[in-house]
């Protein structure tokens, strides 16, 4: 009987910090890609006529929101149990390829969709949220 | 002049090795660029200001002004000059092929790049020196410089009429 509840107990407490996981990575990859998209479209509408040193500090934030979209979606990858050698080359390949014209536009939200559809299914808990779960 | 005969003889034959070795270079190196979002072509342009460039420019104005060191400016600049010129032909241009092009002729100007840089920058009109040089570039680049100097020159004294 006491196994029973304090199992119910765990199963509810680790479905909770599971549902903290997709939240935050939910909130991470889309406040990421929308930095991206949003800084993208100012540089573009400014690139010719903005002073030089300002373009280029907004192409070092352009270029660290790009690979920060690939990074998180790398590791929640790798908390929903892709292999991570695997992963790597998954990931840089997306990366090199969404550099390729504008294939971007259709790289980042396939990846995204198929990311956020990925980490609701993740049964995993992610490392640095395991300290919340309770020992049995 | 001896000095630019003998730049060109190296460059001929450095070609050989160069072209090949360009294509490889410049595909990885267009592909890293556009990875970095051109981030790498700050220190490529910060190489080639501070290593080819100002150098090759100063080397120039010396051999200008103090023909006494003519001899040991060519010693140094065409070396320099030498790897400048393949160092440009291996980095991506990234269609900038004007850019490219004039980096390219302030190494096969050498010893007259300061005198290339005043014609570059609309402060003189073509020399004698200059032109001999010019017959001597590649196709390509002739036409680049000699087309520069015309167009330049043309739109220059239409604007003082």
């Amino acid at each position: 009987m006491e196994n029973t509840t304090n199992n119910k107990a765990h199963d509810f407490i680790k479905g909770e910090v599971l549902k903290i996981d997709r939240n935050a990575f939910i909130f991470r990859i889309i406040a990421t890609v929308a930095g991206y998209a949003g800084i993208t479209f100012w540089l573009n509408s400014i690139r010719a006529t903005a002073s030089l040193w300002f373009v280029w500090v907004l192409i070092i934030i352009q270029f660290a929101l790009y690979f920060s979209i690939f990074i998180a979606s790398y590791r929640r990858a790798i908390i929903c149990g892709l292999n991570k050698n695997i992963g790597l080359i998954i990931f840089i390949a997306l990366a090199i390829l969404g550099r390729v014209n504008d294939w971007e536009l259709a790289i980042i939200p396939l990846m995204v969709i198929i990311m956020l559809i990925v980490s609701a299914r993740a049964k995993n808990v992610s490392d640095e949220r395991k300290h919340l779960l309770p020992e049995k | 002049m001896l000095a630019n005969k003998i730049l060109h003889v190296i460059l001929t034959l450095f070609s050989f090795i160069v072209v090949p070795v360009q294509a490889v270079t410049t595909f990885i190196l267009g592909i890293l660029v556009s990875l970095t979002f051109g981030l790498l072509l700050l220190p490529l342009s910060f190489v080639w200001v501070i290593f080819f460039f100002g150098p090759l420019l100063g080397l120039s104005y010396i051999y200008e002004r103090l023909p006494i060191f003519r001899p040991l400016i060519s010693l140094v600049g065409v070396p320099l000059a030498v790897v400048g010129d393949i160092y440009v032909a291996l980095i991506p241009s990234m269609g900038e092929m004007d850019s490219r092009w004039s980096k390219m002729l302030y190494c096969q100007t050498f010893p007259y790049t300061h005198e290339f840089h005043r014609v570059y920058t609309k402060k003189q009109k073509v020399s004698q020196n200059l032109s001999i040089i010019f017959q001597r570039l590649d196709p390509v680049l002739k036409n680049f410089a000699i087309n520069f100097d015309q167009k330049e020159f043309a739109a220059k004294e239409e604007s003082q009429l």
